[in-house]
């Protein structure tokens, strides 16, 4: 705990001013000719113009989404990191995306969208995840203590097999249903249902607020496990809360956006190399700074061969990657 | 293990702020779009195409003025390359159709179905294509998109005329024995089509049964085609050069055993033949398959 409160108001200050960029760059960029000082104008004309619809009804559920979601993934990623002490792992490391995804599969193939509409996309998705978060969690629960470990081996494993059952699907499904896969494993923030962008933008902030209870445990248990009870942290229900609200996050995640790579990753160790590893900032400077992030890949997205729309996880992999191992190697020390 | 039942207050007024924000973000979201319904009006003259095969038809049903932009795979005819391109078949810039404000979308089977609910909610009506199975259904899409684009007269003209080949190929091969086929599109895995794709409507109107028909997917195992031991094998590897397709000739060939091979009735196919679902070139597809499965029924004739 070397920097002080100072530095923690200056940081989430650049951090919130560039929230406002991104999301004014979000809201005033894109195919159609709106420049950001056109909005209050195109807002107070009202709804007739095609203007006001591609803002309301495409750019600003976008910027939205992109916000919670990517807010959401490096919280995630921060907390996992925090809790395995490992800085390998990301939200997707436990299988979860791999369970969403089945989830999604096993929804296309037989149909359940037909009976329930298209909201069954992102419920089998969730509940896909969910499964795999419980499977994770009660293999590696024994007496209050949780096996880190073990546990992230399981969720490795469960990874892999899930992804595999998911090529086996693909495998077995008729040429349009395989379409749908595909595309739907592609992930994209064009989300049409605005009840389910405001349930990812609650989820992602509460899960925001409901990490903050547990921060100075997380604290403790950098120290190491032992060092933390004597502490007096009660270490095992903190890694098994921590753990719920970092899967349940990217299990949101998931199930609104598609797969998104690399944003729970690359964003947590970048905050920690600036804030530093108290987690009573870094975990709302990681919110920030991914809903940045991934605001800024998707004006990037849409842009850079317009008209052509690219796949956000492309820019957020391609862009993220190779930040992220320019600023490694010019840290000295390990990380 | 002490139990932590000490937290600072600090903690707990953070974690209400936060929750306080979740509040406000409920209520500071507005309903941010309605749906609105568009009257079915009359033939539409600002239509966006989200295919090549829909590009190609409303070329062919002569209202490519009516045409204001298409995707980046739409080249067919050349011209088509020159509309303005609204991304990808897959990728599609769904800001770039609102912001061209046309009065009909019409899109393919690749669409994302939650674009296709963005373009409603803007109020656009939009016409839904799906994969042709069958030569009916194909007709049907040149009547559906003729009609919707004050062309019905010229799509009447042209599914006719198709029917017509049609039915002179099926003249030709009605008598003779139906022949067992096997067509393989695909190399790595092995694939063909089953009946859930259309490329199964130039056998089965060819008076030939497809050895994969009921299969439930494309993919098929080597060994069961040796086992089937097809009359005809047709090769039309998509994606893949043609030096590739007379590889995978040469391989089936070299199987004894298989009767195509003995009677040397494996062909390579141009999968541009087969590979473009609108009548006429359906017609024209069809007359090259069943020159090949039945040679002696003159259909080049």
């Amino acid at each position: 705990m070397t920097k002080g409160p100072a530095i923690w108001g200056m940081t989430l200050a650049v951090l919130a001013l560039l929230l406002a960029f991104a999301a004014g760059l979000s809201l005033s960029v894109g195919s159609a000719d709106i420049r950001i000082l056109d909005i209050p104008g195109i807002l107070a004309r009202g709804q007739e113009t095609t203007a006001y619809g591609i803002l309301t009804g495409i750019r600003l559920p976008r910027m939205i989404l992109g916000l919670a979601i990517g807010g959401a993934l490096a919280l995630a990623g921060t907390l996992l990191q925090a809790m395995f002490k490992n800085p390998l792992v990301e939200p997707y490391t436990l299988g979860i995306s791999g369970g969403a995804s089945l989830g999604i599969c096993i929804n296309i193939l037989f149909k359940v969208y037909a009976h329930i509409g298209i909201i069954a996309y992102p419920l089998s998705g969730f509940a896909g995840a969910s499964l795999v978060i419980f499977l994770v969690y009660g293999l590696n629960r024994r007496n209050r203590h949780i096996r880190s470990n073990r546990m992230l081996l399981t969720g490795v494993m469960i990874s892999y097999v899930a992804s595999s059952l998911v090529m086996l699907l693909m495998a077995l499904a008729e040429t349009d249903d395989l379409q749908n896969i595909v595309l739907w494993i592609m992930g994209s923030l064009d989300e049409p249902d605005i009840a389910l962008i405001r349930l990812a933008l609650i989820g992602s902030l509460a899960g925001l607020a409901l990490s903050y209870l547990f921060c100075l445990d997380l604290n403790g248990l950098l120290l190491g496990e032992e060092e933390a009870a004597g502490l007096g942290v009660n270490t095992g229900r903190t890694k098994k809360w921590v753990f719920f609200i970092a899967s349940f996050l990217t299990g949101l995640s998931v199930s609104v956006a598609g797969i998104i790579m690399f944003a729970g990753l690359i964003v947590p160790h970048f905050m920690r190399m600036i804030t530093g590893p108290d987690h009573r900032i870094l975990l709302v400077a990681s919110w920030l700074a991914g809903a940045v992030f991934l605001m800024l890949c998707d004006v990037l997205a849409r842009t850079v061969i317009a008209p052509l729309e690219l796949p956000v996880g492309v820019i957020t992999g391609i862009i993220g990657g190779v930040i992220f191992i320019w600023a490694i190697s010019r840290k000295t020390g390990d990380i | 293990m002490i139990p932590c039942n000490t937290r600072l207050p600090g903690q707990a007024i953070l974690a209400t702020t936060l929750l306080g924000c979740v509040l406000l973000a409920l209520s500071a979201l507005p309903a941010l779009a309605e749906e609105h319904q568009v009257p079915e009006n009359a033939p539409s003259t600002r239509v966006v195409s989200l295919s090549p095969i829909i590009t190609e038809t409303i070329y062919l049903l002569g209202a490519q003025d009516a045409l204001l932009a298409n995707t980046q795979y739409c080249n067919v005819p050349p011209q088509a390359a020159e509309k303005e391109k609204i991304g990808s078949v897959t990728q599609v810039n769904v800001e770039k159709i609102v912001s061209l404000s046309p009065d009909l979308v019409i899109t393919s089977a690749l669409t994302r179905e939650k674009q296709i609910r963005i373009l409603r909610n803007q109020g656009l009506r939009v016409m839904e294509i799906k994969n042709p199975k069958t030569f009916a259904q194909m007709c049907d899409i040149t009547l559906a998109i003729g009609r919707a684009l004050g062309k019905e007269a010229e799509a009447q003209k042209i599914v006719a005329r198709a029917g017509r080949e049609v039915a002179q190929i099926r003249d030709r091969v009605a008598g003779l024995a139906p022949r067992r086929v096997f067509i393989q599109i695909g190399l790595k895995p092995l694939h063909t089509v089953n009946k859930d794709l259309f490329i199964n409507a130039y056998i089965d109107m060819s008076n030939a049964v497809n050895i994969a028909e009921d299969a439930p997917s494309g993919i098929y195992s080597r060994e069961k085609v040796l086992q089937e031991n097809p009359d005809v094998i047709l090769v039309a590897t998509m994606g893949t050069s043609k030096k590739a397709g007379r590889m995978e000739k040469d391989r089936w060939a070299r199987f004894g055993s298989l009767r195509a091979s003995v009677n040397n009735e494996i062909h390579v196919l141009d999968p541009e033949t087969i590979c473009s679902p609108t009548p006429l070139s359906f017609a024209k597809g069809l007359a090259e398959v069943a020159a090949l499965i039945h040679p002696g029924a003159g259909i080049r004739d």
